[in-house]
């Protein structure tokens, strides 16, 4: 039986396939001479719209890396855009765990958007700012687990505060970027290897040359080992 | 001192050391069999048996019964070798091979003396051929280790040897694999001589292992590989500043059976307890073995008004 087309809710199993395809557009975008970027000119439409506008949720504050990396300007086309999926998919409500979740990936949206010159005080299905502070002081495991979850909130878009606090606990994040490598996630080895960068770069640097070959079957890999390798040695991603 | 930890691994420790106990009849030698027809798993299975025994007597902590237990067990084994008999035959009829004085160093330690085998350990031991055994690194350290309990002094360099180890290189701590990870417990189990010596590992192990030795037991707690596990609980007790965790120890409790027996995780134990021994007397020696170095640990540690966790 045909599945009716719900308005609001992306076809099912169209969500992934566009988030890793906007990841990788990101990625791309991180090339100096590939030259500008428009988010309006690679999200879909028609039919895939609403799995582009989830995307753009699903990634956060990361959506914005070209603009803010790379100094690109930010439409008010694409600004309007982002505003338009944060209202069709607004932060959760409940639980708790999760409001404070989307709390700290949205604040991190809001300071990439201010970067790039967009004031988005008051916008809609924003969830109300959460500094990350007390998901640090968690022991170890635990941190990692939502360093990974919040990692739109990792560097370029981490609060001063947060990042003096991270440097306390650079060796937790290190037994996290280790874990994950051992249990084969790379994603989350990936994301963790972002929140560390430079700050133990004997383990990260080995870690992003090996996730560079071992994660381009996953764009969402790719493009965090690119956000990664920027930050640490200012290299743009290979073509 | 976390009494927690403590409670727990002298529980584990005990209930497997009882089932030990009720399984000796497994680890006898055959009697009607030549010498060179014994098969190794059996003197590996009594090898093993020996060193957890021997290390219950070494540090004195056991309670009334486990003490016994332990005393008659290594005893037992003892006379399963025919009170070194045995390996002296094994070593004088193969003097090329290490396992039979390997086997002997943890009964010399205990005061299991075989004037023969003594004899002939110092003069092998001082051969060329005992300075190029080409045996991996960590397994060149056994060598070095059993010596020294033997009593025989030997001109290799231990720090060259261990520099050739995995942990020696101190490599990135991501390429750890199973393989490896047997060869990080075995370097500092023999250069520790088991925990006695902790001064034995040099500064930058120790730190290295102060890093990731957490990291690692975590991610073997969900592969419940538990005689792995149970070995990295034993690392972190035989370190200057000793690493205990509460809540892996909590895991193996309760993946232990209620008889004492550790499974090995990776088979189904049948019901039948001698058919289980085949598969499962390894993880419970290993059992005895970490929760015997935990709670001496962790005794000691206290007493020193030090402390430290993971």
């Amino acid at each position: 039986m045909p599945i009716t087309p719900t308005p609001g809710i992306p076809p099912q199993g169209t969500v992934l396939p566009t988030v890793r395809l906007l990841a990788g557009t990101l990625r791309q975008a991180l090339i100096p001479e590939n030259g500008g970027f428009r988010l309006a000119r690679v999200l879909p439409d028609g039919r895939q719209a609403d799995a582009g506008l989830a995307a753009v949720r699903v990634l956060g504050a990361d959506v914005l890396t070209p603009f803010v990396v790379n100094g690109l300007t930010l439409t008010a086309q694409d600004a309007a855009l982002i505003r338009t999926a944060v209202r069709a998919y607004p932060a959760p409500q409940a639980p708790a765990s999760e409001v404070s979740l989307w709390g700290v990936r949205d604040a991190a949206l809001v300071r990439a958007l201010a970067a790039s010159g967009v004031d988005a005080t008051g916008w809609e299905g924003l969830a109300p700012a959460e500094s990350p502070a007390r998901l640090l002081t968690l022991p170890w495991v635990a941190m990692a687990a939502e360093l990974v979850r919040m990692t739109g909130a990792a560097p370029p878009f981490a609060e001063q505060d947060v990042r003096a606090h991270l440097a306390r606990r650079h060796l937790d994040v290190g037994r996290g970027l280790v874990r994950a490598l051992l249990r084969r996630d790379l994603l989350s080895a990936a994301r963790l290897a972002r929140w560390l960068g430079p700050a133990d770069a004997r383990l990260t640097a080995p870690v992003l040359d090996y996730l560079e070959i071992a994660g381009t079957d996953d764009a969402r890999v790719t493009l965090e080992t690119a956000i990664t390798r920027r930050l640490m040695t200012g290299a743009s991603p290979e073509a | 001192m976390d009494t927690a930890v403590a409670r727990t691994a002298r529980q584990v420790a005990e209930a497997a050391l009882s089932w030990l106990d009720g399984m000796r009849g497994s680890f006898a030698l055959p009697t009607d069999t030549p010498d060179d027809h014994v098969l190794g798993d059996a003197l590996k299975a009594l090898a093993e048996l020996t060193l957890a025994t021997a290390l219950v007597r070494r540090e004195a902590i056991a309670g009334p019964r486990s003490a016994d237990l332990a005393d008659r067990l290594l005893d037992f084994c003892w006379q399963q070798v025919g009170q070194g008999e045995l390996l002296y035959r094994l070593q004088a009829r193969t003097p090329a091979a290490t396992y039979p004085m390997e086997i002997y160093a943890p009964f010399a330690a205990a005061g299991y003396r075989h004037e023969r085998l003594d004899r002939l350990a110092a003069q092998l031991y001082g051969l060329r051929a005992y300075r190029v055994v080409e045996h991996v690194p960590n397994r060149r350290l056994a060598l070095v280790s059993a010596a020294a309990k033997i009593g025989v002094a030997v001109p290799d360099d231990l720090a060259a040897l261990t520099g050739q180890t995995w942990l020696g290189g101190t490599p990135e701590p991501w390429m750890l694999d199973p393989s490896n990870a047997y060869g990080v417990t075995h370097t500092v189990f023999h250069l520790t001589d088991w925990g006695a010596r902790p001064e034995g590992l040099p500064p930058q192990l120790q730190d290295y292992l102060h890093q990731w030795l957490p990291a690692w037991a975590e991610v073997y707690c969900e592969t419940r590989l538990w005689d792995l596990l149970l070995e990295m609980l034993m690392v972190g007790t035989c370190l200057g500043r000793p690493l205990f965790s509460r809540a892996i120890w909590e895991q193996v409790a309760a993946a232990q059976r209620a008889d004492g027996m550790m499974p090995n995780g990776m088979t189904k134990p049948p019901a039948d307890p001698h058919r289980a021994w085949r598969n499962h007397h390894h993880p419970t020696i290993v059992a005895v073995a970490a929760g015997t170095l935990t709670l001496s640990r962790a005794v000691s540690h206290a007493a020193t008004g030090a402390r430290s966790k993971t």
